[in-house]
């Protein structure tokens, strides 16, 4: 019997039918993905007994409370504390996945240097000794260094302010991020020390928050707020305005005017309503709203830490004053031999050029304009970071620091909390070999410093003298008084992940006066610059500090900051330009230009755009000048800069 | 000419996919073998009174201690208790020897699954059974099997490959999880699995 081609066709039909009804085409689907998911390149987390250990985040100045599980010397997953006196078991995104940031991609395990070859830089293998020795070189002809801070406010930072203090010819500089503006405001209306004040969260019913993302970064992950009246204001429909209770949405760059406004109406000094609404385009009826809210809802703070400038937070600081929401808080002890050194400086104050050697300890999120005009020509810039983005792109030398988590590190309390904490994250997992920390790095270019442990033992003893406070171990659940735990048991704990919380403030008695008046200009109108660029992403742990590329595969980098080729535009104002999702546009300002693609986003005012604040992550090796990545830094140097739009 | 040669062909081809498909393909797919140690839990929670969290607790720390380890065993077998060759050959091979038994896990999951014990077992009350099956009343260990492709125990896909029995789901995916889970009315999300 012969067989034709039609016979192999209907038994190859019948074959198909009845594999349609087996569960083969699927099971063999499922099977072979997850043969995938198991070849032996794939990186897999180590199987072994797990063990419980307790540290804190410290991607950003919050220090949220970790419990980690670990499977030898490899942390494997991380959760909240629940018991944590400062997060109560919050941890971000971020923070849950902090333990991946040492398996960044971008991630720095020995020294490199850039060299120009050409038009373009190269980056060479280096030694850390190379770039001590081109540092003591510098040094010793006499020039002028400065420590730029990226991480300021910890013990490590004491001894960068020592090694300045050392150096002949040397200044410490911190990079303040916005946060904490308006306190730092009403400390110099007020005449407070520095770091001496502090909101009083627990006693607060509402909060007037001017372009602040309270919920969406800003502090610790948004505990202040429970119970509380949020009232937003801003240009845009950030997560922040999204989930707050009422969203006022100002002109950019005259969120300002709406604090005179409150002003007026509750000391008669400020700016009539009309006037406000003139500027802001807030209705006056919504104003008078805000206002009575803000004194018969109270008590109510006003915070504005959102890169506004000086005058614009000192507005808003202002009408704290009257709304009794501050507290006096004391500061954490300074260790023994820190007690007196020398102020910190400020970049802004700093002469243009005469920085010839910058040593810049974690730089990310730094303005990197600003820091381009400090620099002298021919500046020597050292960089020590954990991974390439900022000034790494920059710099002569980098020379690679421990990641989060790799090496122990102190945290307080975030932003703006009522009450001073401390604890010590201890390192989770061992750097890389030859990997030291950044006080390692400046001790070996000015003898005599001490190591960053000494010094946070140092600390935690002086915490412990102090008599002050409570200590809460999260392992056992307990919490002590701190003159009830002996010195070496208070250190001991610290190390095994405890906290230590300071007793609560004391009031703030404010003067009956709010202040010297603001002077505010409200932004003028450029005919030929008629849309208004804001930045967006500034937030140091999800602006330019290394992230997770895999964040739990639940939240992608994309969401948390928009991306810097990107121009997000209200659907209007896209329309009246010919402009598509997805095109490309030209932004250009009296400063420079840029081509973008368009993004579209109703929650952004008409006549607005949207740009990144911090550059891309992508580190441009080959760039003849990857110093001015940042793109609202190449249009202009504000928050907010006239630009216009065309199609590219 | 044979009657409805094309008919008959296309029901040769069904039946020829039908057969490789429920027949053929578990066969060739699944390497049998058996476990290391033919252990009887019968004999251990009968004749010995042992309970389940005997040897398969909650920790305090809020860890499962899984499979025991060898040191539990050693703890009673040391020495042969018994007449049967299986205990004795344990006794020689891993007691004496002080080495662990490679026990095939039939329900392990891969490493991006983080599965509490405690959680369900505590919290929710479930009894080990509804999970585990009448394991715990066994005589002996049925043989572990092992998909080629995947590498992972067949309870995980469930011994029937439609993944569905008379008694409802009987596998160990995701899937199976998640329908428990809405069945009790249990509120999740992606992270408290996959941390």
């Amino acid at each position: 019997m012969s067989v034709s081609r039609r016979d192999v066709f209907k038994f190859g039909a019948g074959s198909a039918a009845g594999l349609a009804l087996t569960p083969l085409p699927w099971k063999l689907l499922d099977d072979t993905s997850i043969w995938t998911q198991n070849w032996s390149w794939v990186p897999k987390v180590p199987r072994g007994e797990i063990k419980t250990k307790y540290s804190a985040c410290t991607l950003c100045p919050a220090g949220c409370g970790l419990k980690a599980r670990c499977v030898g010397e490899q942390p494997v997953s991380l959760a909240g504390v629940a018991a944590h006196p400062v997060s109560a078991g919050r941890l971000c995104p971020l923070g849950v996945t902090a333990h991946h940031v040492a398996f960044h991609p971008k991630r720095i395990r020995r020294a490199f240097r850039r060299v120009r070859q050409g038009e373009k830089y190269a980056c060479v293998p280096s030694r850390t000794e190379d770039a001590t020795a081109a540092v003591a070189q510098a040094i010793q002809k006499g020039s002028r260094v400065v420590v730029l801070d990226g991480r300021p406010d910890r013990t490590a930072s004491l001894i960068y302010r020592r090694a300045a203090a050392s150096m002949p010819n040397a200044a410490y500089v911190p990079v303040r991020s916005e946060e904490g503006a308006t306190l730092r405001a009403l400390a110099e209306l007020t005449g407070a020390a520095p770091g001496t004040l502090a909101f009083d969260w627990s006693g607060a019913r509402t909060v007037v928050s001017f372009g602040t993302p309270l919920l969406d970064g800003w502090g610790g992950p948004g505990q202040q707020l429970e119970g509380k009246r949020l009232i937003q204001v801003e240009p845009v429909l950030s997560r922040t305005a999204g989930r707050a209770d009422k969203w006022l949405a100002a002109k950019p760059g005259t969120e300002a005017f709406v604090a005179l406004g409150i002003a007026q109406i509750r000391t008669g000094e400020g700016m009539a309503l009309a006037d406000v609404e003139a500027i802001t385009g807030i209705r006056k009826e919504d104003l008078e709203a805000l206002a009575r809210e803000f004194s018969d809802q109270g008590p109510s703070i006003a915070i504005a830490d959102g890169g506004y400038g000086p005058q614009e937070v000192r507005a808003v600081a202002a009408l704290n004053l009257i709304s009794g929401c501050i507290v006096r808080r004391a500061g954490i002890p300074m260790p023994a031999g820190f007690e007196e050194l020398p102020a910190p400086a400020e970049l802004a104050s700093l002469p243009d050029g005469s920085v010839q050697v910058l040593i810049a300890v974690e730089p990310y999120g730094l303005p990197a304009a600003l820091v381009k005009r400090k620099l002298a020509k021919d500046a020597l810039v050292v960089a020590l970071a954990s991974c390439l983005g900022g000034l790494t792109r920059r710099a002569d030398y980098v020379v690679p620091v421990p990641a989060a988590l790799e090496a122990v590190c102190d945290t307080g309390a975030p932003e703006g909390a009522s009450a001073a904490a401390f604890g010590i994250a201890g390192a989770l997992m061992p750097a890389p070999e030859g990997v030291a920390d950044a006080a390692a790095f400046l001790a070996s270019v000015v003898p005599g410093l001490p190591a960053e442990e000494a010094v946070l033992q140092a600390r935690a003893e002086a915490i412990h003298k102090s008599g002050r406070g409570q200590l809460f171990r999260f392992a056992s659940g307990e919490a002590s008084a701190v003159k009830d735990v002996s010195a070496e048991d208070f250190w001991t704990a610290l190390n095994e992940g405890a906290c230590w919380t300071d007793t609560a403030p004391a009031a703030f008695k404010v003067a009956a006066n709010p202040g010297p008046a603001v002077t505010l200009e409200p932004p003028k109108a450029d005919a030929a610059y008629p849309v208004t660029a804001l930045g967006s992403g500034w937030r140091a742990a999800s602006g330019e500090a290394p992230v997770s590329p895999l964040l739990t595969k639940i939240y992608q980098e994309s969401e948390l900051r928009q991306a810097s080729d990107v121009a997000a535009l209200n659907p209007a104002t896209a329309k009246a330009l010919g402009l598509e999702e997805g095109r490309e546009v030209r932004v250009e300002s009296r400063a420079g230009s840029a081509t973008l693609r368009v993004a579209l986003d109703p929650g952004i005012m008409p006549g607005v755009v949207r740009l990144s604040c911090g550059p891309s992550f992508e580190y441009a090796a080959g760039a003849a000048d990857p110093a001015d990545a940042s793109l609202l830094c190449k249009l202009g140097d504000a928050r907010t800069v006239p630009v216009r739009l065309s199609r590219a | 000419m044979i009657p409805y040669r094309g008919i008959l062909l296309f029901v040769a081809g069904l039946g020829t996919s039908l057969a490789a498909g429920w027949i053929g393909l578990p066969a060739v797919l699944y390497e049998r073998s058996p476990q290391p140690v033919q252990f009887s839990h019968k004999t251990h929670s009968g004749t010995a009174g042992m309970k389940c969290e005997d040897c398969h607790a909650v920790r305090d720390d809020g860890t499962f201690s899984g499979i025991p380890a060898l040191a539990k065993c050693a703890e009673c077998h040391a020495e042969p208790m018994g007449t049967t060759a299986a205990e004795k050959q344990f006794v020689e091979k891993y007691v004496k020897a002080n080495r662990e038994v490679p026990w095939h896990v039939y329900s392990r999951q891969p490493d991006n699954a983080h599965f509490s014990h405690a959680n369900h077992v505590k919290l929710g009350k479930l009894a080990c059974e509804t999970c585990h099956g009448d394991h715990g009343k066994t005589e002996t260990l049925r043989p572990f099997e092992r998909n080629r492709i995947s590498g992972y125990s067949r309870d995980i896909w469930g011994p029937s490959l439609a993944r569905f029995t008379s008694a409802g789901r009987t596998g160990m995916k995701m899937d199976d999880c998640m329908s428990c889970h809405r069945d009790k009315g249990v509120q999740d999300s992606c992270l408290d699995c996959h941390k």
